[in-house]
């Protein structure tokens, strides 16, 4: 969610002592876990807010995403798709497109649910999600190069 | 519909979240076209990737880091009184975490037996004990010989990451004890063994407590039980 190991150490390390000062505000309105699972999520989503004039640049260029070339290469086989080659396409993915990415496909949340945690609408959910994945695509398919010849599209058109 | 119309709609329709009049004219175009066809796979098989990947453990140094900035913490006098009472919560904390999907991206952690980096820990042998790791032994086979017998009573979530917790930490005792058998007096290594095995004998303990806490739902009855084998 963050894309950075050194990163989710420390807010790993945050959570747990936020939790540890926190905990007495635990009213039991919602179970042990979800109180948990959710400080956990505001943690990340308060550390990306941080970075949100990048989010902003980064997430506009996307929104200019052109349509696929018409080459009918090879489809992506999803056991083919190696680990640590996701693991950093992901990495690569705009802190917007990415969190709503990492919710939906990898943890499986609910479009609602994402849009209340974000504080988004649902469409923009759905929309971030196949923004991410168009992106995951270039990456995966056209390795490095990919979504540097897309953002040099970009700014030729800009 | 063409390819413009239709490549928006493609995440929804490998979603399986669209209406059936809009479904059918998806199809309807993707039987048509070839590069909206592969783009529908790609983005199926991408969303099939995602959603297999599995959790990531955070390594053995993360822990010792925690433990030792808890020790260091401004409530570092409650902190133990908090941890004890609560391990059960540290238990569900760590479950919560993964899941959260802080160590989902982000993959290139240092190996689990970087036990160079990681802070010293509080120890927790008793006054006077002279084979510390025969200690810890003797209370980590004590505990898993507990454990093992009711930890069907955790959900398979729980149990997984609390498994893959304990294999990251065994593997940082099997390569504390190595670097002994080749340095013998090596004080890090040494150290490095004793922070592991504490943190094995942590981990078992919250398990414990979670077990405890899932079949009396009673936070107190946990931090009794906990008490006593702590003894």
């Amino acid at each position: 969610m963050v894309a950075s190991a050194e990163t989710a150490e420390d807010l790993l390390q945050e959570v747990f002592l936020t939790a540890h000062r926190k905990v007495s505000n635990f009213r039991g309105d919602s179970s042990l876990g979800t109180w948990l699972y959710r400080m956990a999520v505001n943690h990340c989503l308060d550390y990306l807010r941080g970075r949100q004039n990048k989010m902003a640049r980064t997430t506009d260029s996307i929104d200019e995403e052109g349509m696929v070339e018409p080459v009918a290469i090879a489809p992506l086989v999803a056991s083919a798709i190696s680990r640590l080659d996701l693991e950093r396409a992901i990495e690569r993915l705009p802190d917007g497109c990415r969190t709503a990415f990492v919710l939906h496909d990898v943890e499986g949340f609910q479009h609602h649910e994402i849009a209340t945690m974000l504080g988004i609408s649902e469409g923009t959910s759905k929309s971030q999600v196949h923004k991410a994945r168009m992106k995951l695509r270039a990456i995966l398919k056209g390795g490095v190069s990919a979504p540097r010849r897309a953002l040099s599209a970009q700014a030729g058109r800009a | 519909m063409n390819c413009s119309t239709c490549q928006p709609l493609l995440s929804a329709y490998v979603d399986d979240a669209m209406r059936a009049d809009q479904r059918a004219a998806v199809d309807d175009h993707l039987r048509a076209c070839a590069a909206c066809r592969v783009l529908a796979q790609d983005l199926a098989s991408i969303r099939l990737a995602a959603g297999s990947l599995e959790p990531l453990i955070p390594p053995a140094h993360v822990w010792h880091r925690i433990a030792a900035a808890a020790e260091t913490h401004p409530r570092a006098s409650g902190f133990r009184a908090w941890w004890f009472g609560w391990r059960p919560l540290a238990a569900v904390a760590m479950t919560a975490v993964l899941a959260a999907g802080l160590w989902r991206v982000g993959t290139l952690l240092q190996p689990a037996g970087d036990s160079a980096s990681a802070p010293r820990v509080a120890a927790v042998i008793p006054a006077g004990e002279s084979d510390p790791e025969a200690h810890y032994t003797l209370a980590i086979a004590r505990l898993e010989e507990v454990t093992s017998a009711d930890q069907d009573l955790l959900d398979q979530e729980t149990a997984g990451a609390i498994n893959a917790g304990l294999t990251v930490i065994d593997e940082a005792i099997a390569e504390s004890r190595a670097a002994l058998r080749s340095e013998p007096q090596s004080e890090s290594a040494q150290e490095s063994l004793f922070a592991a095995l504490r943190r094995k004998v942590a981990v078992l303990q919250e398990t414990l407590g979670l077990i405890n806490e899932m079949r009396k739902g009673n936070q107190d009855g946990a931090a009794r039980i906990l008490s006593e084998i702590n003894r």
